[in-house]
């Protein structure tokens, strides 16, 4: 069977999509299958590092992919030093406290950004921003095709060493049953604090990936959140497969709509998706009944 | 009557109090907000506080209950006071189809779905241009006319906002000692349990919901006949949702004077932030206030009745022990 020009091109265009969408939510998804707690502050941190790169690149002119070299790791060790007493009290808090701490969180960074850097739009120009690549029928742009390889990479990587490392095994089994794990010698808390700034990191190198290609202003954080909730809950709460599977999915409907029917009504298409999906399948696609209890897959 | 009792009767007294002392705008234009604020907290903690669902989609009924009276107005000549009414009831329909296919989802995915469903009627409030004109907004006349929601002193508003706001007290009052209130605290507690003692707990949800989102709704249309003027961002903005959940959150939910001591002091709180740090620096009383909801939340997870509630008790026992009845030896 073959496939139209059109839609091939389609077809490439949601997968690129959809490779920005999986980076920005897998985290989100991460750190709630083992933790239970829903960061409503993800988006934040995505949009703390399109800033931190932007500021690199325009201060001392390092390109933004070597700067990611630098801001991914910052963040991870941020969440690891500074954000610690937060996390471990988030994690052991009613749900309630979870849902409107990281909400707090979540304004408190969102207009920090728009206090030191104003609400302007700002995007950088590289040597290849322009630059286009040929694949099969058409020409897509560098940083996007570079997005998704990376994206790529990261859902094999995240993968491997969730299902073979000897802490991915120490994480799942956390997730499974805290108590267990504890009793098993697994420091818990270690692994929360670990988890978290791996899926904060997870959305750090989001944003160092979304900079040449979006332009940053403070609330693009709660936009792309937005959209990573859609992402993680269509594809199942705590499931890495199904982040992969929504944010694929998403990047489908939005690029589709997009061209079937009129780009400002991508967002409304996408969330009447989601709605059909939670009426048909409230655990999402690939996720489990009760999944806010029973954690990661 | 004891100091509970007293504490509360003062706490509801006093906004109408400080209207009649001072003639002074300023002050009833911010009493004005709080009483607001008031009504909208009171009214996602039906929700948010009694059947422990925690939205943060309550704008939605909220821009209902805006546009619904607005578009009425403008369009038919419909007293706003009838509008509404009737946005109160669209946005209680509304709620109750959001809950038909979003109680089935727990925890965070069911906050999740509420963001979701406001963010659609605020793209749909800015894509259907032909019926509220998009991003332009919707201007009401401002002429003072009883008949239609548009009063010539501030103090009114102030009275009709402290109407409402105690009028929706006494409600969530009521509902609370009354069966279906205790259905709602069966269920919160432990729903299988609930369930097993024959509690629909779905229908009971779904009543809170309508009746959570018919007086967001109210609020909404009160809100417009305040500002006189309504655009999609402002109406239908997430952080409407939040402000009014977290205030409830903050005063403690699930009690009635809860919403109202957290409006009190989060609502003037905001707007001290704003007026003293908002004029140079954009942005910075958000900062303070996200990060003073977390310290809140970290020093009294319940919110602010529940430890001021301990409190008054411990002090009443105090006063009880402290004086010596006759004849007893100390």
């Amino acid at each position: 069977m073959g496939l139209s020009p059109a839609m091939a091109d389609l077809l490439i265009a949601s997968l690129l999509l959809g490779g920005l969408y999986v980076t920005v939510s897998i985290g989100l998804s991460l750190v709630f299958g083992v933790m239970r707690v829903m960061n409503f502050a993800h988006g934040e941190f995505v949009m703390l590092a399109m800033y931190a790169v932007y500021w690199v690149y325009e201060a001392v002119g390092i390109d933004p992919y070597v700067a990611g070299l630098v801001v991914v790791p910052a963040i991870f060790i941020i969440c690891f030093t500074v954000l610690r007493p937060f996390v471990l009290w988030l994690v052991n808090s009613p749900p309630l406290v979870q849902v409107f701490a990281t909400l707090g969180l979540s304004i408190a960074l969102q207009n920090l950004a728009l206090l030191l850097w104003a609400g302007n739009f700002r995007s950088i120009q590289t040597s290849y921003s322009n630059t286009l690549v040929d694949l099969a029928t058409m020409r897509v742009p560098l940083t996007r095709l570079v997005a998704f390889t990376v994206a790529f990479l990261l859902v094999i990587g995240l993968h491997l060493f969730m299902k073979y490392s000897f802490f991915g095994k120490a994480v799942r089994a956390t997730a499974q049953n805290r108590r267990t794990a504890r009793l098993m010698g697994i420091n818990v808390e270690r692994i929360y604090i670990l988890v978290f700034a791996l899926g904060t990191s997870i959305a750090g190198l989001a944003g160092v990936l979304l900079m040449p290609i979006y332009s940053v202003h403070p609330g693009i954080g709660f936009q792309l959140a937005l959209i990573a909730f859609v992402v993680v809950v269509l594809g199942g709460l705590g499931s890495l497969p199904g982040a992969v599977l929504g944010g694929l999915l998403i990047g489908f409907v939005e690029v589709c709509s997009g061209y079937f029917i009129s780009p400002s009504m991508k967002q409304i298409v996408y969330f009447a998706v989601f709605i059909i999906v939670l009426v048909t399948r409230p655990a999402g696609l690939l996720g489990q009944r009760g999944a806010e209890e029973v954690g990661l897959k | 009557m004891n100091n509970n009792f007293r504490l509360q009767l003062a706490l509801l007294a006093a906004p109408m109090a400080v209207a009649l002392l001072t003639s002074d705008s300023f002050i009833h234009d911010s009493l004005t907000q709080v009483l607001m604020w008031g009504v909208l907290a009171l009214a996602w903690n039906i929700l948010g506080g009694y059947a422990r669902q925690i939205s943060v989609g309550h704008v939605a009924f909220f821009g209902i209950g805006a546009y619904t009276s607005t578009l009425l107005r403008i369009g038919f000549d419909v007293s706003p006071w009838l509008g509404m009414i009737a946005g109160g009831l669209l946005a209680a329909l509304a709620g109750v189809l959001l809950g038909l296919v979003t109680f089935r989802l727990r925890g965070p995915f069911f906050t999740m779905a509420t963001i979701a469903f406001a963010e659609v009627l605020r793209i749909l409030a800015v894509n259907l241009r032909g019926l509220t004109k998009g991003s332009e907004g919707l201007t009401l006349d401002s002429t003072p006319n009883v008949a239609m929601f548009v009063f010539g002193s501030l103090r009114t508003y102030v009275f009709v906002a402290w109407a409402m706001m105690v009028g929706l007290f006494l409600l969530s009052w009521m509902l609370g000692r009354s069966k279906t209130g205790l259905r709602l605290l069966a269920f919160r507690e432990d729903e299988t349990a609930a369930q097993s003692l024959g509690i629909n707990t779905y229908r009971l949800r779904l009543f809170a919901m309508g009746l959570s989102a018919f007086f967001t709704a109210v609020g909404g249309t009160f809100y417009a006949q305040f500002l006189l003027f309504i655009d999609p961002d402002s109406v239908f903005g997430v952080d409407i949702s939040l402000q009014m959940a977290l205030i409830a959150v903050v005063g403690g939910i699930g009690s009635a004077i809860g919403p109202i001591i957290g409006t009190y002091l989060v609502v003037p709180f905001g707007q001290v932030l704003r007026a003293e740090l908002g004029a140079q620096l954009a942005g910075l009383h958000l900062v303070v206030y996200g990060l003073g909801l977390i310290l809140v939340l970290w020093k009294m997870p319940d919110g602010v009745w529940p430890a001021l509630e301990r409190l008054i008790a411990r002090l009443s026992r105090r006063n009880a022990t402290t004086v010596p009845k006759p004849g007893t030896v100390a």
